[in-house]
């Protein structure tokens, strides 16, 4: 554990900022002549900034990159289980999932993707073990705790 | 008919006066109805106006207050690290800490250096002086990184977002200058940081309660949202120009203030607001500023005008109805009165009272009609006169004064009527005079016309007043007697006026011998009818005549 926090305090004192929303990302991006920039957001982050007016590429690195799909779930214990289903279907609509994609740029479950040559290295997320711990640990780090004063589980 | 026209006046005349009325108070209203908002609005972008006057101010003083610290000696000698700094710590500490006692908006002092990955050198909050160990390194946040790229004088202002890490949601506005030295870059920056949720407490405090506090960043983003202060859902972010389309003219650029209304939602009423942007100095960073007031309160005070309103269209709605009576009564009591009048006279000719003594249309109408109807009089008094004379010279006789034919026949019908129901008798006496035609040619037709005006007073003269002398024409007169008790009476009368007749008669200086010859009939004994009677006195008295005249017959018929 004190590695990874080495690790990321070494990240913090390496990199320009951080941000959490991708039009923050991008107003950063615009105002500070940043060349390299981890999109957290993928597609979507891609098309704000080419929106935006910038000449950038996006590309996944041979190391591979998290990914992970967003879904709609119903709880067991709805009370009403009929309109979360026509919610549900109302997505899959073509002109909904279609917006998803013109207004994001992110991909839809109507569309086939096109399967790249290369093979992707994709990490998938997996549920993190302590939530609240991770939280206080990145809020340190952000923070910018020096390495002696970042919390350690 | 009566009440037909003068209710409908009397409601014509309401009408009008209410129609009047409520027109004048509809629109004397609805005026000063617009006027009370006029001024509302007015007020309201004053309001506002003054408020981002007042935080505008605020920004700039706590500029100028970053600037003296900016200025001081002291950073710069504790970002070089000159030896036994710390004395100097100490007095930048404690300057901080008087700083921060003097703002109440003021949430922490720091003092940066550009090296060592923005470590904080000097932190003060609130709380205190952070203790050293406890000091961070800042150079991944753009109030280092963007503040030490500036030139000299020039100052970093921070966007206001709400933390996203920080629960309870405090909003936090980051000045920050650069320190120089002699080097090409900036050693260090003093970031002055302000709790912003307390400075606009401080500028709400000037402001009436009722008004609503929005404050938003330059994305719409609403940073104070007085309809989220109850509720618990702090989760979404709320977008002004959800609410309000128009403000994206503000967002735009386009213009620097405007009004709108904010529509009404579950537990806030619909609201007039006002938002105007404040420039906070770098880049292109502004704020979004709003006051909002419910409708509500601004047509209070026209509530009150509404009520005295009200009260003013009762008040002329009462007064104009008793007008309206009084007038339809002021008509129409006249007009009756003429009509009462009218049909009164044209039953009897009676003259009832007219409103002549008025002064207007109707009193000359009243006078006219008082003029015709004297008139009317006046001419039926003359007609009944004329008839009169007629009557009279029909039935009377001009030379003598006595009945004439037609006029004894009557009176003889009459009297055999009146004798047939009482069993009484009736008596003629036919006079005729004797040698009439020569006194005539004699003495001229004036002496015989005196002549038989002498003779018919003296026919009156013997007869009782039930009776009648009667001029049949010429020389013959027939005196009727109503009751006679018998022939022999009759004959006593006539011998008296034989014996009269004998006297002469002094007429225009002449002395004059007439005689008559008499003739008598009695009823029932001489006839049933007053044809038959008369011609049987006639006959007696042809009878005198042929027996030598100066006489007297009775009829035969016995």
């Amino acid at each position: 554990m004190p590695a990874t926090v080495d690790k990321l305090i070494a990240l913090r004192r390496n990199v320009l900022s951080f941000y959490s929303l991708p039009e923050e990302s991008v107003s950063l991006f615009m105002q500070n002549s940043i060349a390299l920039m981890y999109a957290n957001y993928g597609r979507q982050q891609l098309k704000l900034l080419q929106d935006a007016g910038a000449d950038v590429g996006y590309v996944i690195p041979q190391e591979g990159a998290l990914a992970w799909l967003d879904c709609w779930a119903i709880t067991h214990t709805t009370p009403n289980r009929d309109l979360a289903e026509q919610w549900i279907n109302y997505t899959l609509e073509p002109q909904v999932s279609g917006a998803l994609t013109e207004r994001h740029g992110l991909e839809n479950t109507l569309r086939t993707l096109q399967a790249s040559s290369a093979p992707l290295r994709l990490i998938w997320l997996e549920p993190v073990a302590n939530a609240e711990l991770r939280a206080k640990l990145w809020k340190s780090i952000l923070a910018g705790d020096r390495p002696g004063n970042v919390v350690l589980p | 008919m009566k009440l037909r026209l003068g209710n409908k006046l009397t409601v014509l005349l309401c009408m009008f006066g209410l129609l009047l009325g409520g027109i004048a108070s509809y629109y004397s209203l609805s005026s000063s109805k617009q006027i009370l908002i006029a001024a509302a609005k007015r007020d309201l972008l004053l309001a506002n106006q003054v408020l981002g006057r007042n935080l505008q101010i605020s920004l700039e003083n706590f500029a100028r207050d970053l600037k003296v610290l900016s200025d001081q000696s002291q950073p710069v000698e504790v970002l070089q690290d000159m030896p036994n700094n710390s004395k100097e710590i100490e007095e930048l500490a404690r300057l901080f800490t008087s700083m921060l006692d003097a703002h109440p908006e003021y949430q922490r002092i720091r003092l940066i250096e550009a090296k060592n990955y923005g470590l904080e050198r000097i932190n003060v909050d609130r709380q205190g002086i952070v203790a050293s160990t406890a000091l961070q390194e800042k150079g991944h946040i753009p109030y280092v990184f963007k503040t030490l790229k500036l030139s000299p004088g020039q100052q970093f202002f921070s966007e206001i977002a709400p933390s996203r890490l920080d629960p309870d949601k405090a909003l936090t506005l980051h000045i920050a200058s650069p320190i120089w030295t002699n080097e090409p870059r900036a050693v260090g920056v003093i970031v002055l940081s302000i709790d912003v949720k307390t400075l606009f407490s401080r500028l709400k405090r000037e402001l009436p309660d009722y008004y609503q506090f929005f404050l938003a960043n330059s994305q719409g983003e609403l940073l104070l949202n007085p309809e989220r202060e109850q509720s618990q859902d702090q989760g979404s972010i709320a977008m002004l120009q959800a609410q309000l389309p128009e403000i994206l003219t503000l967002l735009s650029g386009k213009s620097s203030s405007m009004l709108g209304i904010l529509p009404a939602k579950r537990e806030q009423p619909s609201r007039l607001a006002a938002f105007t942007t404040i420039s906070i100095e770098a880049e292109s960073n502004h704020l979004l500023l709003g006051l909002a007031v419910p409708e509500k309160h601004i047509l209070q005070a026209s509530q009150a005008l509404d009520q005295r309103l009200i009260q003013i269209i009762a008040a002329l709605g009462l007064i104009t109805l008793i007008l309206s009576l009084w007038l339809a009564r002021q008509m129409i009591r006249p007009l009756n009165q003429i009509g009462l009048a009218i049909a009164h006279f044209s039953q009897d000719l009676s003259l009832q009272p007219l409103p002549t003594e008025r002064g207007d249309e109707l009193g000359k109408l009243a006078r006219d009609i008082r003029a015709m109807q004297e008139k009317i009089l006046a001419q039926i008094i003359q007609l009944n006169t004329n008839q009169q004379e007629l009557q009279r010279m029909a039935h009377i006789d001009p030379l003598t004064g006595l009945p004439n034919r037609r006029l004894f026949f009557d009176r003889l019908e009459h009297a055999i009527s009146n004798a047939e129901r009482s069993g009484k008798l009736l008596g003629l006496l036919y006079v005729d005079l004797d040698h009439f035609k020569e006194i005539n040619d004699t003495h001229g037709h004036a002496a015989g016309d005196e002549v038989l005006s002498n003779v018919a007073h003296l026919l009156v003269s013997v007869t009782r007043s039930g009776d009648t002398v009667a001029r049949l024409g010429g020389d013959e007169f027939v005196i009727l007697f109503d009751e006679v008790e018998s022939r022999a009476t009759l004959l006593g009368i006539a011998q008296k006026l034989l014996s009269l007749l004998q006297n002469r008669l002094l007429i225009d200086g002449k002395d004059l011998q007439v005689r008559a010859s008499l003739g008598i009939s009695l009823y029932p004994h001489d006839g049933s009818d007053a044809q038959t009677l008369l011609q049987n006195a006639d006959r007696a008295m042809y009878s005198s005549k042929r027996s030598g005249r100066n006489t007297i017959t009775s009829s035969h018929i016995t």
